[in-house]
């Protein structure tokens, strides 16, 4: 026989304004059932919770209604109360009649009506509740971190520093990202691989990180605390332990001409290659699509002489499997290709360069050792034009946001060109000027004031060659839109910053959002930045969306204290708000027919397979399962089932039905 | 040009009488010749050539012609009455409504023979249904009233 | 073949060459051009600028007649009708009460839509066709100049890019010859202010005639009658504004393609440049008339 107690919370005059509470426990002490009803000014303060669990003591009471505010401000405080009354937390709910009554309805006897139907409703649901109990999983204290730019780096040291195991994942052949591509970085212009190489040492050799670089993820299955993770390790074609990084074959292998990516293309290298001379692993890779060796088996010759015999021309590419329990996504972003600009000539010419392209130029281990220097011939530019928002802010040709780190990063720019080239003049267009970080506003007014920068508010509409330069045809809006028309040696476009590449599929293989850009979407843009809404992975960086260097480690670490979090117990609790699968005795055994039609409805695919045997081991048939761990109690697979062979519990049919009957 | 179309746009958004006037009363808006290049390139798609239409019209109708302006608005005025007149455009006549409406008499006088020489220079109407388009004329003014244009 | 033709005022007028090249050049290829019975003038730039119902209407009346005779394409050469035609089109499309309206002032229903065509993309279709038949490969090194209105914008035309296009280009290739790079390929010539304002066309003419020469190109080839009578025309006007004289010719696509079919110079109407056609090294056939002190003819 159902006993159950009823506590109709005023909220001060939030309820009781508009809504009289003695009325409705009045109403609720007449519901079959209910044994105990009372009203009190604030149920969620500590005399409050001493009614409930007094109440539910004296007049042993099984099941509890808290009509109060929305669920989502107090059930845990009222479960929590009432656990400790020695009643299951599963078997107290509450009715809303805050948000769903009082405080969107005038006085008046129709609205404590509703809040007595409301009230109603809660206790038919509550006397077909059964005790739960929350579910516990294990949790693995290894993270998988993918990319090894300066956010997954950053994530990596600190979830590794708080003692717990790391892969860092990066798919290209050493870490470091575009940080390492940089020359300067603002606004301090600290030499940006000054900064960034200790990092990368200290990654690579903590111990309780593994580095796979030159690898991919090729599947993620699992769940929260229980991933697994399986990681395609490409070959190199050299064995690693043996290899001492001499260098010897990337100076003497034949093939010459390809376009050096990290280089932008500025430069070229070989087929067999080191990314830069900072490169973490400082392992060479044998770019297999270029190598003469694997386009018509001739060559050899780095496996000639390579001294400590370390090339390994059949080796092969590795699958590993490794179980993780918390993923971090910082696979940064790429910038929008100068093919991208019509107006601009499609990018074709080669003294239009982007802002990756600069700080090349301007590196001191790039390919003109950091001289600024025009791609075409080689002379030194005595006038460079910067174009801001290139392809940004832009809804006809290119994206609508703002990319950022342009307005810095195009200060810095001029900058360099000036302290490299003293006679040489600056232009800057641009729109509107962003520098809100800290210091970042007076770095741009450095530009302006002490090295004479030229900034004119006003966009580029038109670039074309014209006798070996580039006439750039701009306007200057605070001249009252006069047109400016600047004959240039070399343009530099700050063009968009964009997701990275693989951003979808990668999305798509993690079960992780993404909005229309690309970028992955984080679980609330303003309270919950560094989750996203598939429980146990993470964001950090540009992968997210464009931001700095500063704001990418911030985040990062974050990131990795929410993995820190996540791994200090050593399990997870989970809501026991799950869908179950029928289960009845020989020989029905279950009246699920095995259709998987809520396989295919799942959004989180936490519906599995399982073959009902006999004890002698014979198959009955295979029927659905629900994976506990994964399940959201979304309830959809409820909605499908044609045999109504799975519920939810604590949402079950029955109570469901009830409720709607109540009213 | 005395303002730049972006200029134009600016004077418009502050949405005050004066900066209209302002507008209506420029150079600007006649000097546009309707080449496109603006909305084609347009981060925001801002459809100018259709706006300066609209303001040109409405700086007629306010009586607001820039002085300056007003010879340009006299060709397109003589370019339309030859429609009217002819149905097709009659290059002469065009020309000399055009002269007569501002009194530049000589202008391109030099051009004359050598056009005439070229035979670009029709010395009558080249076909053309004359009361199709008289009708048409009269039509649009009449709808266009009635819609209170 | 046949094809609907609206050569509109330009054509039968200051710019017969055009019409005649056309007209040449489509006998050659035994298209048949089917004149749009009884057109009117399209609007051109004066009507939009003064009145917007009419610069609906007049195209409307052109293509309500074209369905009306059953053309179910229409070639108009010019770049300014080809725009307004289908610009109106469109327009008209999108807005029932336009239409509505229109109907009223043409005396006409709008009718089957027809398709309009460029003369580029004509040239293109036909392509098939003018390859067999040149007999004289246009071997010379041109810049084709597009203007304003055959590629923009490109949401309302949509015919090549509006950036950089290369129909021209790729027909000048065809039929022999080579095109430079440049980069005024769509940078406005002055149009409609050719009378009223002629200092400003010859200013924007003279950049284009200068980045041609500049860009190595024997010669400028034009798919609109306002460009051509801005740069061969008004040729004075621009040597005034660039202090010095250049005899680049300004020819028509289709005088290109007519050339190359070894259709006599005649026939294509190039006697009546104002800026004679003549290639280095070649003595030039057509006479030029007295120049009457306005643009020196050489």
């Amino acid at each position: 026989m159902a006993r159950i107690g009823v506590f109709v919370c005023h909220c001060g005059e939030n309820i009781g304004g508009t809504v009289d509470c003695a009325q409705v426990a009045e109403a609720a002490r007449s519901l079959r059932g209910v044994v105990h009803a009372v009203d009190y000014k604030y149920m969620c303060s500590d005399p409050g919770q001493n009614l409930l669990k007094e109440a539910i003591r004296e007049k042993r009471l099984d099941g509890v209604v808290v009509a109060a505010c929305s669920p989502r401000m107090h059930e845990p405080t009222f479960r929590a109360a009432a656990e400790e009354a020695g009643l299951n937390g599963y078997q107290c709910e509450m009715a809303n009649v805050r948000e769903h009554c009082s405080w969107v309805h005038e006085k008046a006897n129709s609205t404590t009506a509703k809040a007595i139907d409301l009230v109603h409703i809660q206790v038919e649901k509550v006397k077909r509740d059964a005790p739960l109990h929350p579910i516990r999983v294990p949790v693995s204290r290894t993270a998988l971190v993918l990319g090894g730019g300066i956010a997954g780096i950053q994530a990596a040291l600190d979830i590794a520093n708080a003692g717990n195991q790391v892969i860092l994942l990066e798919r290209s052949p050493s870490i470091g990202g575009h940080m390492s591509q940089l020359s300067e970085t603002f606004p301090t212009l600290d030499c940006s691989q000054c900064i960034l190489t200790p990092r990368m040492v200290e990654v690579a050799r903590h111990p309780n990180v593994t580095l796979y670089t030159y690898s991919e993820l090729e599947k993620l299955e699992g769940f929260i605390g229980n991933f697994k993770a399986t990681i395609r390790r490409r070959a190199r074609k050299l064995d690693e332990k043996i290899c001492n990084g001499c260098g010897v074959c990337t100076q003497k292998c034949p093939v010459k001409k390809i376009p050096d990516e990290f280089n932008e293309g500025l430069s070229q290298r070989r087929a067999i290659y080191i990314p830069f001379p900072q490169a973490v692993p400082n392992k060479p890779v044998i770019d297999t699509a270029n190598c003469t060796f694997f386009k018509n088996g001739k060559c050899r010759a780095c496996e000639k002489l390579c001294a400590a015999k370390a090339i390994r021309l059949d080796q092969q590419d590795e699958i590993v499997v490794r179980e993780v329990g918390a993923v971090v996504l910082a696979t940064g972003f790429r910038t929008m290709g100068l093919e991208r600009f019509p107006e601009y000539g499609y990018g074709r010419h080669p003294d239009l360069i982007d802002g990756l392209k600069f700080e090349r130029l301007a590196s001191a281990s790039g390919p003109t050792a950091g001289v600024i220097r025009r791609p075409s011939d080689g002379k030194i530019p005595e006038t460079v034009v910067f174009v801001a928002c290139a392809g940004s802010r832009d809804e006809q040709k290119g994206v609508s946001y703002c990319s950022k780190i342009c307005c810095m990063y195009t200060a810095k720019h001029a900058m360099l060109y000036r302290h490299k080239v003293h006679g040489g003049k600056a232009y800057v267009f641009y729109m509107d000027v962003r520098a809100a970080g800290k210091n970042y506003d007076e770095f741009v007014r450095r530009a302006v004031e002490e090295d004479g920068v030229k900034y004119v508010r006003g966009r580029v509409s038109r670039i074309y060659p014209d006798r070996g330069q580039l006439v750039v045809k701009g306007v200057d809006t605070l001249l009252g839109g006069e047109p400016l028309e600047i004959r240039a040696d070399l343009v530099v476009l700050a063009t968009a910053v964009q997701a990275q590449q693989g951003s979808e599929e990668m999305a798509q293989k993690l079960h992780v959002s993404y909005d229309n850009h690309r970028f992955f979407a984080e679980a609330h843009p303003k309270l919950r930045p560094v989750e996203t809404n598939t429980a146990g992975i993470f964001l950090a960086g540009a992968c997210q969306a464009p931001r700095d260097i500063p704001e990418s480690v911030a985040q990062a670490s974050g990131a990795a204290a929410k993995v820190c979090g996540l791994f200090s117990r050593p399990e997870l609790t989970r809501e026991p708000v799950v869908a179950v699968v029928d289960r009845q005795a020989p020989p029905v055994w279950s009246s699920c027919v095995g259709c998987f039609l809520c396989r295919s409805a799942c959004p989180y695919q936490a519906i599995e397979e399982e073959t009902i045997r006999t004890r002698k081991g014979e198959v009955v048939k295979t029927v659905a399962r629900v994976n506990a761990g994964l399940c959201q109690g979304c309830g959809t697979c409820v909605a499908t089932c044609r045999t109504k062979s799975i519920d939810l519990q604590g949402f079950t049919n029955e109570q469901l039905f009830a409720e709607v009957m109540a009213i | 040009m005395d303002h730049a179309p972006s200029e134009l746009l600016r004077m418009l958004q502050l949405e005050l009488p004066e900066q209209e006037g302002r507008v209506l009363g420029s150079q600007a808006i006649w000097m546009c010749i309707g080449c496109q290049t603006c909305i084609s390139r347009c981060p925001k798609e801002v459809d100018l050539p259709r706006a300066l239409d609209f303001l040109r019209r409405e700086s007629l109708e306010q009586g607001r012609v820039h002085p300056d302006a007003r010879d340009i608005v006299a060709f397109h005025r003589a370019f339309l009455s030859s429609i009217a007149r002819h149905g097709r455009l009659f290059e002469l006549g065009t020309v000399v409504g055009y002269k007569l409406r501002t009194g530049h008499l000589l202008q391109d006088a030099a051009l004359a023979p050598a056009m005439l020489a070229k035979g670009k220079l029709g010395l009558v109407p080249h076909g053309g249904d004359a009361q199709a388009a008289a009708a048409i004329f009269e039509r649009a003014r009449a709808v266009a009233e009635e819609a209170g244009e | 073949m046949r094809v609907g033709y609206y050569p509109g005022c330009s054509l039968v007028g200051s710019s017969r060459d055009f019409g005649e090249s056309v007209a040449a050049v489509a006998g050659a290829l035994e298209v048949e051009l089917a004149e749009v019975p009884g057109w009117n003038c399209c609007g051109a730039s004066s009507a939009h600028a003064l009145d917007h119902l009419l610069a609906l209407a007049l195209p409307a009346s052109v293509l309500a007649s074209a369905a009306r005779a059953g053309l179910g394409e229409v070639l108009a050469p010019c770049a300014s009708c080809y725009h307004r035609l289908v610009s109106a089109q469109r327009e008209l499309a999108g807005s029932e009460q336009l239409r509505r309206q229109v109907e009223r002032v043409i005396d006409m229903p709008v009718g089957a839509p027809v398709k309009v065509l460029n003369v580029l993309e004509w040239l293109e279709r036909c392509i098939d066709l003018i390859t067999p038949k040149v007999k004289q490969p246009f071997a010379r090194t041109v810049a084709c100049y597009y203007g304003c209105l055959l590629v923009r914008p490109a949401k309302v035309i949509e015919f090549d890019r509006s950036e950089d296009p290369v129909s021209m280009d790729q027909l000048v290739a065809r039929v022999g010859g080579k095109t430079v790079e440049w980069g005024f390929k769509t940078e406005c010539c002055g149009a409609a202010l050719s009378i009223p304002r002629t200092p400003t066309v010859g200013q924007l003419g003279a950049r284009i005639v200068r980045n041609a020469a500049g860009s190595g190109a024997e010669a400028i080839v034009v798919a609109c009658p306002m460009c051509h009578s801005n740069l061969d025309m008004r040729r004075g006007a621009i040597e005034e504004a660039l202090g010095t004289s250049v005899d680049l010719p300004v020819l028509f696509i289709t005088q290109v393609v007519g050339l190359a079919l070894g259709i006599s110079e005649r026939a294509l109407g190039l006697q009546r440049h104002f800026v004679e056609v003549r290639w280095p090294g070649r003595t030039p056939t057509a006479t030029a008339s007295a120049s009457g002190g306005a643009a020196p003819v050489r």
